[in-house]
């Protein structure tokens, strides 16, 4: 994939993408007749919610194939991945309550989305917690695939958990509204910043999952240098 | 068969080294036994708010009393490196997973009702007119809570801060048992007034039957060397 | 003038994110110089000549 789309290619399409978006952010989208500017806040809210989930089915699948075929590059996607998504999921946790805030009078409503996203957000901290804290490295790409795989099961049930008990104790929407009806402009506003998170998103995991190669040949190297060691 | 055999003799080992000293079952016992006992004297225990709190208690207090037991459960084995011997032994994993299983869902359990029994006597709340329904619920939500605390019990071994990064581990995953649980249990002791307790009970044991399908799949990747 | 709501949730997200593209360009950097270290070691043991038969 370097040669077809080459990082610094990426990094320019993800950098320009974003200046697009933040114009049509401010200075094209309208401003919402009640909520007044805060509104705003939603684009970049929706937009890192998206990537959050991505995020962890990629896990999902990247943990199969690692128990599956033992490939390393697999676990090196799910560690990458955990990162950047646990990044995107917290901007959501904290654009909710100052999007929800001074829109409907709270900081919190356990709705679906922000219920779905905090558990979501556990299950991030919990995958990379078990990453730094391993006492043996060699082991952590089975434990954490293991994890992974639960953990996105999880993720479906909370899906149909949240909704099912929506259905029992209803609430009032809150930050789920504004996709009903929503005006054009702020459509398109919308659908091009999911678009250029969705793009920083896979930006920052390449990278991140350069350093992931790095490592990898490190140890390499000192595999190399501590058999010369050895004979001489 | 060979392999309800394996699953017997860890479930019965387990046992024989709880039976030595019982620290494990007591302190579930006790802290599950404290968390009734706060509820119950900082509430007034009017029928109502009674209802209304006590599944939540319950199921808090299991849930607390559970992730203790499970804790200890591989504390013991790693102290004295059955871990290694686990992994060695030409074993199938997965029924290492049933046996220590089966005897934290059986720690768990005895807990349970001793729990229960408390909170009768704290409550003045009688269980008996729901006791099969309700038993059913409990038995569900306990096997998938057991089943999740098993399999992250051991990943935890593994570890720097076992209990923190079980604990970790375990809450989250297991947020709907519990929150179903309550829900089923709630209805059920208010006499089921919907006449949906099947579908809450079925609830639970689904999410209960998918953890434990799931950890029990899994387990031989977390042992494996 | 901004609301305050607002500018504090634009401020966070393109903190974290240029907080991260930096804590991950750091690490790089300290890995290629560990990198590059253990090359130059690598070729040094290669061109020294050491002896190198397995002996008997």
């Amino acid at each position: 994939m370097d040669k077809k789309f080459p990082i610094s290619l990426h990094f320019a399409l993800t950098l320009a993408g974003l200046l697009v978006a933040l114009y049509m952010i401010f200075l094209y989208a309208p401003e919402e007749m009640t909520m007044g500017e805060v509104q705003r806040i939603f684009y970049v809210h929706v937009s890192c919610a998206w990537p959050a989930l991505l995020g962890f089915i990629i896990i999902f699948f990247s943990s199969i194939v690692y128990l599956w075929k033992r490939a390393q590059f697999a676990d090196e996607l799910a560690h990458a991945t955990a990162e950047v998504g646990f990044i995107f999921c917290t901007c959501v946790l904290v654009t909710g309550p100052l999007w929800a805030k001074p829109a409907w009078g709270v900081w919190w409503a356990w709705d679906a989305r922000l219920t779905l996203t905090f558990l979501l957000w556990l299950l991030y901290v919990a995958y990379l917690m078990l990453r730094s804290y391993m006492v043996n490295p060699g082991r952590a790409a089975n434990l954490c695939a293991v994890v992974g795989i639960i953990g996105f099961v999880d993720v479906l049930i909370d899906y149909m958990a949240i909704r099912w008990w929506r259905t029992q104790h209803p609430q009032p929407v809150i930050l789920g509204g504004p996709e009903s009806g929503l005006d054009p402009r702020m459509l398109a506003t919308l659908l091009v910043t999911v678009a250029v998170f969705t793009l920083l998103f896979f930006l920052l995991v390449r990278m991140r999952l350069r350093l992931a190669a790095m490592r990898r040949e490190l140890s390499e190297i000192r595999h190399v240098l501590a058999f010369k060691m050895s004979e001489d | 068969m060979a392999s309800l055999q394996i699953i017997w003799s860890i479930f019965v080992k387990d046992l024989r080294v709880e039976w030595r000293n019982r620290e494990t079952l007591a302190s579930m016992c006790v802290f599950g036994l404290l968390i009734v006992f706060l509820f119950n004297f900082s509430f007034e225990t009017a029928r109502e708010e009674t209802l209304r709190l006590l599944p939540a208690v319950l199921w808090v207090a299991i849930a607390f009393a559970g992730v203790l037991g499970f804790n200890r459960s591989f504390a013991s084995e790693r102290e004295n490196s059955c871990i290694e011997g686990m992994t060695l032994a030409p074993v199938d994993p997965s029924m290492i997973f049933v046996g220590k299983m089966l005897a934290n869902l059986l720690f768990l359990g005895i807990a349970e009702v001793v729990m229960v029994f408390a909170a009768t006597l704290w409550f003045n709340f009688s269980f008996l007119p729901s006791l099969g329904e309700l038993t059913l619920i409990a038995f569900f939500g306990t096997l998938g809570y057991a089943a999740l605390g098993t399999i992250f019990g051991a990943i935890a071994a593994n570890t720097r801060m076992r209990e923190v990064m079980l604990t970790i581990l375990q809450f989250p995953i297991a947020f709907w048992i519990l929150m179903l649980s309550i829900d089923a249990t709630s209805n059920a002791m208010r006499g089921d007034p919907g006449g949906n307790w099947a579908g809450g009970a079925a609830r639970v044991a689904g999410i209960s039957v998918v953890f434990t399908v799931a950890s029990f799949l899994l387990f031989e990747y977390v042992l494996e060397e | 003038m901004v609301n305050k709501f607002l500018f504090l949730a634009y401020a966070f997200v393109w903190l974290i994110f240029i907080l991260y593209a930096w804590n991950l360009s750091r690490r790089q950097a300290g890995l290629k110089k560990e990198l590059d270290e253990l090359k130059t070691r690598v070729s040094d043991s290669s061109s020294a000549p050491a002896s190198r038969n397995a002996g008997a």
